[in-house]
């Protein structure tokens, strides 16, 4: 990291984002005590997803999709599963869609372990790494390392493998799990769950600056349950829409800096998604355990501080 | 702070998904034992800390799409005491090597509202096509078990143990019933580097060719068996050969077979 100048006036210049998943680099110009420009530069080569689909099968976007990723290819994986079945007028419901969101919860599992206990929390001791993080707290990390194996597993047993899974396919899967691998998960889903809730006690503690936003929070919402792979977009000023008229409420600009477009509400600007949104947006439908544990956290039913998200995002783990 | 003695490993990322550097961190049993034998030097997906080379292994992950990257790559080389690329993206050019078929302009069009900002190659390449390259770890994704193999024989001095036959060995050693043969559902398995342990055959549907061309795979063959056994069209033939390895030479010139 590069900081030039006094506090009052400075800029700081980050050429690459350590501990994130993708490539950014951060700019921030301070002048006379107030924040002037911030720019998030997302450097990560184009690789042209969008051109490629074309001309091909409408059994292909899952696999193909999912290299947009490596850490969390179900979630494109189910998307264009969705997107597809929607354009066929194909519902996979009961058992299958149970499946589904049984292989995006091992995703999430795997992913939010890795998040919180090895890209975010280091930040909180001003260690550089998780590494560093277990020379001092090695059962910590442990668990987290254990965590993260539990989503894995659920992912090999569910689609196969835990990077780039094989078995989601349009309208279903290739072969379904058997019994015995299910329950076989039992005991170590049981266990994932105590440290899950060991996980929130343990950020809850954590020291935060005392600083919320007023943002637009943009997350998909369920008649029925915690909204992960399935619902409609709606945010907390108004928002709620199908997927389908994604376009005709948001646009996307393309900024000189960035190889990533920043998307806005037409009518209103930025707007904030994520585990905050997703929180704040569906609280109410959080398990009962779940609630508790970010109530005992010192949560309320939404959260507006971004440094909080270490909390959140582990309230989403249980 | 006193100079390390342990074999200083950095992790590089070019045009990718994250997923291979991604299956070094799910060593959930293996990392930190790991650490104590090397030292990670630079690995941005996991730290911020960041050692000065020359390093003694550099692992790569991500095909070359950018001017900047053409450099960045030979600055790597020449200071790493041994390079291995990790993955489709590094060892052929991965999915976005699609490009490579069409005008790239036409898909910076497609995709982007300002083409003027984008900076890119005509073609995505492996790491091989510009510097030289002392192994070439397969998959889409790696295999964690091969991964481990390869940084452990790199630092003892011994060749990897990561064999170049094909899928099908896998499926016989593992008891899985011919996919083709039983099913008639088209199979890239004989073509295809073994290392996935015959997951989708497993799984009862094809292979999709995640680990490349085998050694020496008759791929000619392959696709008339398709054609005149399965039932599979010139556009199936050639949408499977053009996936993660399009690019991989074996694979390259059967899809242009098939490219009517």
């Amino acid at each position: 990291m590069m900081s030039e100048g006094n506090v009052k006036n400075r800029t700081i210049k980050v050429d690459a984002l350590a501990r994130v998943e993708g490539e950014g680099a951060l700019y921030v110009k301070v002048s006379g005590g107030v924040v002037k420009d911030v720019r998030l530069d997302i450097y990560e080569p184009p690789r042209f997803f969008e051109a490629f689909l074309r001309g091909r099968s409408h059994k292909e976007p899952p696999d193909i999709t999912a290299r947009i990723c490596g850490i969390c290819p179900v979630a494109y994986q189910i998307s264009s599963c969705n997107a597809i079945e929607d354009a066929c007028g194909v519902k996979v419901d009961g058992q299958l869609r149970r499946l589904r969101r049984l292989l995006y919860c091992g995703e999430w599992i795997q992913s939010h372990a890795l998040h919180v206990y090895m890209l975010h929390a280091p930040d909180f001791f001003g260690y550089q790494d998780a590494l560093q993080l277990a020379k001092d707290h090695p059962e910590i990390v442990k668990r987290g390392l254990e965590l993260k194996k539990t989503g894995n597993e659920l992912m090999e047993v569910v689609g196969g493998r835990a990077v780039h899974p094989i078995n989601v396919r349009v309208g279903g899967f290739y072969r379904v799990p058997t019994e015995s691998q299910l329950s076989g998960l039992r005991d170590r889903l049981a266990r994932a769950l105590e440290a899950s809730l060991e996980t929130v006690r343990w950020v809850a503690g954590f020291d935060f600056p005392d600083f919320t936003q007023d943002y637009e929070f943009v997350a998909l919402r369920h008649p029925e349950e915690y909204a992960i792979e399935d619902g409609i977009l709606v945010s907390d000023r108004g928002l709620s829409i199908e997927a389908a008229e994604f376009e005709s409420h948001v646009e996307e600009e393309h900024v000189a800096h960035s190889n990533a477009l920043h998307a806005r509400i037409k009518e209103r600007g930025a707007y904030f998604v994520g585990p905050q949104a997703r929180y704040s947006l569906n609280f109410d439908q959080l398990s009962p355990l779940a609630q508790q544990s970010a109530r005992d956290a010192g949560l309320g039913s939404s959260c507006r501080n971004p440094f909080m998200s270490i909390v959140v995002r582990s309230v989403e783990l249980v | 702070m006193a100079r390390s003695k342990k074999p200083k490993l950095a992790v590089w990322k070019f045009a990718s998904c994250d997923g291979c550097q991604l299956t070094l961190l799910d060593c959930e049993d293996e990392l930190l034992p790991l650490s104590e034998k090397i030292e990670i030097a630079y690995f941005l997906e996991a730290t911020r800390a960041t050692v000065k080379g020359p390093f003694d292994l550099s692992l790569v992950e991500g095909s070359i799409t950018t001017p900047h990257d053409v450099e960045r790559i030979k600055k790597i080389r020449d200071e790493s005491e041994a390079l291995i690329t990790i993955g489709a993206c590094a060892t052929s050019g991965g999915i976005q090597a699609l490009r490579n078929f069409k005008d790239v302009a036409d898909f910076v069009d497609l995709v982007y509202a300002r083409p003027d900002y984008i900076d890119t190659l005509e073609t995505s390449t492996p790491i091989s096509d510009h510097v030289a390259v002392d192994f070439e770890l397969r998959g889409c994704p790696i295999d964690k078990g091969q991964l481990l193999e390869v940084v452990n024989a790199f630092l003892n001095g011994r060749k990897p143990n990561v064999s170049p036959y094909s899928v099908c060995m896998e499926c016989k050693r593992r008891g899985a019933v011919c996919v083709m043969v039983a099913g008639r559902t088209p199979c890239l398995g004989p073509v295809t580097q073994a290392g996935c342990g015959a997951l989708c055959p497993s799984f009862a549907r094809g292979c999709f060719g995640c680990f490349g061309p085998m050694e020496s795979p008759n791929a000619g063959s392959l696709s008339a068996w398709w054609l005149e056994r399965l039932g599979a069209s010139e556009e199936d033939v050639l949408r499977a050969l053009r996936t993660f390895n399009t690019n991989a030479t074996a694979f390259r010139e059967e899809s242009e077979v098939h490219d009517v």
